[in-house]
């Protein structure tokens, strides 16, 4: 064993088992980090000189925000959300909000809202970069059940993810993301309330006909919280999908009038963040584009095809079975890369 | 994993290299909008963690110093004693001589890729690799 051998065997420790839900926590919390770019064009006298300039320009913004900035109906007084981050001025200057996009179909409506039905649908999810190195370790579980919010019919939901990690001596982790609960109504299919809840977080929604209103707080080595609001855009009684890691449709896709050439859209919220001038409503735009028979760990379904946009370089195909409406498979295609999520089993069971 | 180790590696603290794989995720979902999709992915992701955890040595914010409480924050105790010996000659390099070994005979990058991740030339990468065997050659033979 030659001595680069050993160089590349000396240990390095395992990261602590929290660094998930920090990560998790900070995205939820709306922080932004700009990654430094391969090549710079810029002198570095200049870049100083720029970061300078950016950063004045940013104390400056922070210490005029008053309240013509504050969210309407903001419950707290806002701290200072940069404090603490581990985070240098260049990334701190880069959190500028983007234009919100206008959805690409109409609403979608004819709803058939009788269909919508509980049960529990587990998903395998798999990532695979150039067709090499595949990580088949995730679950997802999806769990919805008749229930009751303030004494009217209300559809509870929640959802789990639980993956595998490999750490040293060939030792295995399970780890659990947080755990996230929501209460959806019948009648409209938006949601009322929604909870996550982590070891350093706690993360509340709570929907009224045209706000949503949040709150986070995030403990650990660097804590902060929020209270905000806003305005939800698009009709009042549409449909509304929350959006966490990824956009939840078990509920929707089962009440949709799907058929070939059928399209429309629909609004999901993520975080709203501390800054009005950033949305947290992002259209998603679904379209039939074919069917076709899929066969899964879960059984062998006769499904609608549909694309689904999030953005114009995010498309995700969604397989949905046409006779209940479940989410049967999802797949993702990059230049190198794709993920796949597939029906492992279903409680009611596949007919 | 292994953008931690990288991340580790170079900043040579698990705090560090834990805000280190943090920023990269955090900032992930923006940085794919400049993925060009001419390499793979996964380089890809690790010439990112390694510019970060560069710029992360560069700023001089780092939570613990090299070499600080290093041997507590194992994971596993050292196989052997020579490669107890080398960590610990391996810490004992200054931080631009020991991004260069961790990329070069640890990660395999070429030169020229060493030289646009640290912003040099590739003979400065050269030298600094040289400098960093030399050190490291050093501190192996004046150890007991």
């Amino acid at each position: 064993m030659t001595w680069k051998d050993e160089l590349r065997k000396i240990p390095t420790p395992a990261p602590s088992p929290d660094l998930l839900e920090r990560i998790l926590a900070s995205r939820a919390a709306g922080v932004r980090v700009v990654l430094p770019e391969g090549r710079s064009t810029v002198s570095r006298r200049t870049m100083l000189l720029l970061l300078t300039a950016a950063a004045a320009a940013l104390v400056l913004v922070m210490s005029t925000r008053g309240g013509d900035r504050r969210p309407v109906g903001t419950e707290n007084e806002f701290p200072d959300i940069t404090a603490g981050l581990s985070l240098w001025p260049q990334d701190a200057v880069a959190q500028e909000p983007g234009p919100p996009r206008r959805p690409r179909y109409e609403p979608v409506r004819n709803l058939h809202l009788a269909r919508a039905r509980g049960g529990t649908w587990t998903y395998r999810t798999c990532t695979a970069f150039d067709d090499v190195l595949t990580n088949c370790r995730g679950r997802l579980t999806i769990t919805i059940s008749q229930a009751k919010w303030d004494d009217r019919p209300a559809w509870l939901r929640s959802q789990q993810e639980t993956s595998v990690r490999h750490g040293p001596s060939d030792t295995t982790n399970t780890i659990r993301t947080a755990l996230d609960t929501a209460y959806i109504d019948p009648a409209s299919l938006r949601p009322i309330y929604h909870a996550m809840n982590g070891k350093q977080f706690h993360f509340v929604r709570r929907v009224a006909r045209d706000t949503v209103r949040e709150a986070l707080d995030v403990g650990g080595a660097h804590p902060r919280s929020w209270r905000s609001s806003a305005g939800i855009p698009g009709a009042q009684d549409a449909p509304l999908v929350l959006r966490w890691a990824r956009v939840d449709l078990t509920l929707l896709l089962q009440v949709l009038p799907l058929d070939r050439g059928w399209s429309g859209s629909v609004y999901s919220v993520g975080v709203v963040g501390p800054d009005p001038s950033k949305t947290g409503f992002v259209p998603v735009d679904l379209r039939v584009v074919g069917s076709g028979r899929i066969e899964v760990p879960a059984g062998r379904f006769e499904c609608w095809k549909l694309e689904q946009r999030e953005s114009p370089e995010s498309m995700l195909i969604l397989w949905v079975s046409k006779d209940r409406g479940w989410l049967v498979k999802t797949e993702q295609q990059g230049w190198d890369w794709r993920a796949e999520s597939a029906l492992v089993s279903a409680t009611p069971p596949t007919p | 994993m292994a953008l931690f180790r990288l991340a580790y590696r170079l900043v040579g603290a698990r705090e560090d290299a834990e805000d280190v794989v943090h920023d990269v995720f955090v900032g992930l979902p923006e940085a794919l909008g400049r993925y060009e999709e001419r390499g793979s992915f996964g380089g890809w992701l690790k010439r990112v963690t390694a510019r970060v955890a560069l710029m992360r040595l560069r700023s001089g914010k780092r939570r613990r110093e090299v070499g600080l409480d290093s041997a507590a924050e194992r994971a596993e105790p050292p196989e052997t004693a020579e490669r107890d010996g080398l960590q610990a000659a391996v810490d004992t390099l200054p931080d631009h001589l020991r991004a260069v070994l961790v990329l070069k005979e640890i990660e395999g990058y070429a030169h020229a890729e060493i030289a646009e991740l640290l912003g040099i030339t590739e003979g400065a990468s050269r030298v600094r690799l040289t400098r960093a065997l030399k050190r490291l050659r050093d501190e192996l033979e004046d150890r007991p």
